[in-house]
């Protein structure tokens, strides 16, 4: 039995294994010369002497830990990991102190913002914002990046096994309708939105609809389709596809790159559903309470140096928002359609914004889809 | 005066907790968590309004029941064996019940996976024997939560029996013998009423934190869900409604009150007759 170590908890987790075996030695090297101009590149304010992150697990380069950590000698940087959206944001409202930088995605980011958990950033103090796309400086969640900056992006679609479904997969037709077929065999996300908005795509709608008539029928073919559900799981599924044990999974590109990075490979391929499916953009952001805002400044400046970017890449095997990072990607990605999808792709992608509405809705028949 | 640590402990650990989620179970949820002041029934409407739940409270009270019974049912002979024909292996085999719950509860059901996967050593080994052809199909099922919480339950049924069985005074064993009992009848009209007092404990303390389980069912179970517990723990961290999670919630312990009272009435009326005879 293959585990991807029993610690995988999220989809931010890249090449736990066998690529980083490999890709460690890169990284080491590129490390190195990284380090240099990246100190004289950024100017460094005073900064008080700690600095503490609440982020995913395995969603940051140690080295680019290490690196910052040679600039500011003393400075006692510490690192917290949580598995959800939803986890960090219950962790935060129920008054947990200390951290300075999250690391929510996008609908996230408009929750905290709204909620008011969230510092404005300081745009003097990033002098490598000038390198970030432009295209991640419009988004609907944060409009002109006033309380987040983007840190690497992806699709929601779904993996199968190449052995058990020879003919192949490319839609969310394909995925609802071939249910019965692999009755139990089968794994989705263990998120309303994903759930809810996947079907809604299906069904020919928007990800985001809030019409009661296009969420009612969403509810039936989920109510319908439940039965065949083996899982419903995002933490663990990469084990269960890799294994063999389920056909078909719900997930994040990323996560079936780290299925595929592992020797031997299994046979396994990602779809971005033809229908389109969820684009999402996950945000370095700087919480109200933190300790130390000014250290959380100089350190996301510090990552958004392309040379640092790309470092991130190679460990995390997710796009990330710098085309300017891109001689720095060692490893390929740069072109593997799953982590850059092609310019068609991404234009039936849909970034996860439900109105509050909307959000109560997907909760509500989210709940009934979990007890059935 | 000397009431008051038990009167505060009451108040703050079970009374204000309680009464927060009886008051919630009547508010709005606000968006995205939260609570807001403003009545409403809604919750126990949306609770009866769907069918879904319904299915859930009954699987729960069966899976309490049914893990209940096998405790017993396996910790019976258990202890009975520990206090009567262990001898001198007795402290031993004490020590090696408890030994595995030194190890994370995690950790031991986690492990459970390994062992039962479709691709683990129990697949192989039958599927060599000739004796499995394709997956093993055992995880994710109710047939998993309901090993898993009589392995982690089993001990808080074994040893309210074993201190029971202990103290039984073993010369009334013998005075049922000289009457003419055999053993079958010594077991069923002896025994078994004087260690009542231990089933009872034992079964009441396997069946309330089975009502409430969380762990197991999300490790063992799949899709389905089969434990009220999940469904709560859903809607406060995940779905964000703290209103009805706390209706879900009130409901289980309306539950409990009935089926322990009913416990209670029954179990007395058990212990007097059988000590009569």
């Amino acid at each position: 039995m293959k585990l991807i170590t029993a610690h995988d908890l999220s989809r931010r987790e890249f090449l736990a294994l066998s690529a980083a075996a490999s890709g460690g030695v890169l990284l080491a090297a590129c490390g190195g010369s990284a380090l240099g101009p990246a100190a004289s590149a950024t100017p460094v304010p005073p900064i008080e002497n700690a600095l503490n992150l609440y982020n995913w697990s395995q969603y940051l380069n140690p080295d680019t830990l290490t690196q910052f950590q040679k600039l500011h000698p003393g400075m006692a940087i510490k690192q917290d990991t949580y598995a959800s959206n939803e986890d960090m944001l219950a962790k935060i409202e129920a008054g947990a102190k200390g951290y300075d930088i999250v690391v929510p995605t996008g609908y996230m980011v408009k929750i905290m913002i709204d909620k008011k958990l969230l510092h404005p950033i300081d745009h003097s103090l990033l002098s490598n914002y000038s390198h970030i796309d432009k295209r991640f400086t419009q988004s609907g969640y944060d409009y002109g990046n006033k309380y987040s900056l983007p840190k690497d992006w992806g699709t929601t679609g779904f993996g199968f096994r190449k052995d058990k479904i020879p003919q192949g997969m490319t839609s969310w037709k394909d995925f609802f309708e071939m249910a019965p077929k692999f009755h139990g065999k089968i794994s989705v996300l263990d998120g309303a939105n994903e759930v809810v908005g996947s079907t809604l795509k299906y069904l020919g709608y928007s990800y985001n609809s809030d019409n009661d008539q296009q969420l009612s029928k969403a509810k039936d073919t989920l109510l319908a389709f439940k039965p065949h559900v083996g899982h419903i799981d995002s933490a663990n599924y990469k084990n269960l596809i890799a294994n063999g044990d389920v056909a078909y999974s719900m997930g994040w590109n990323g996560d079936f790159a780290a299925v595929l990075a592992l020797t031997p490979a299994p046979p396994v391929q990602y779809v971005v559903p033809s229908e389109g499916s969820e684009f999402w953009v996950d945000t370095w952001a700087i919480l109200k309470t933190a300790p130390d805002p000014i250290a959380a400044h100089a350190f996301i400046n510090f990552i958004l140096d392309p040379k640092i970017e790309g470092q991130e890449a190679n460990y995390t095997y997710y796009a990330n928002p710098e085309t300017d990072a891109a001689p720095y990607i060692t490893n390929g990605i740069t072109k593997d359609p799953t982590v850059y999808p092609s310019p068609e792709v991404l234009g039936k992608l849909e970034s996860n914004t439900p109105t509050p509405k909307g959000q109560r809705m997907r909760d509500q028949i989210y709940a009934e889809f979990k007890a059935a | 005066m000397l009431l008051a640590p038990a009167t505060f402990w009451y108040l703050f650990f079970f009374a204000v907790p309680i009464g927060f989620i009886l008051v919630f179970s009547f508010l709005t949820s606000a968006d995205f968590g939260g609570i807001q002041l403003q009545f409403s029934l809604d919750n126990y409407a949306q609770l009866a309004r769907s069918t879904v739940y319904l299915r859930v409270f009954r699987s729960t009270i069966g899976m309490a029941a049914a893990g209940t019974v096998l405790c017993l049912l396996i910790g019976y002979p258990l202890a009975y064996f520990l206090a009567t024909r262990a001898g001198r292996w007795k402290n031993l085999f004490l020590v090696m019940l408890i030994v595995p719950f030194w190890t994370s509860f995690l950790t031991r059901t986690y492990a459970w996976l390994i062992l039962l996967g479709d691709h683990g050593p129990l697949a192989n080994l039958l599927q060599r024997a000739h004796l499995l052809h394709g997956d093993l199909n055992f995880l994710y099922s109710y047939k998993a939560i309901l090993l898993g919480v009589t392995y982690n339950y089993l001990p808080l049924m074994v040893f309210p029996l074993y201190v029971s069985l202990e103290r039984l005074d073993k010369r009334l064993l013998e005075a049922a013998k000289d009457l003419g009992a055999g053993r079958w009848a010594t077991f069923r009209r002896v025994t078994v009423p004087l260690t009542m007092p231990g089933i009872l404990i034992g079964c009441l303390l396997v069946f309330i934190p089975l009502m409430g389980e969380y762990v197991v069912p999300s490790i063992l179970g799949g899709a389905r869900s089969f434990m009220i517990g999940n469904l709560i723990g859903g809607e406060f961290i995940s779905a964000h409604d703290w209103a009805f999670g706390s209706a879900l919630a009130m409901v289980v312990i309306v539950i409990l009150l009935m089926l322990i009272t009913i416990y209670f009435r029954a179990a007395r009326r058990v212990t007097s007759s059988e000590l009569a005879l």
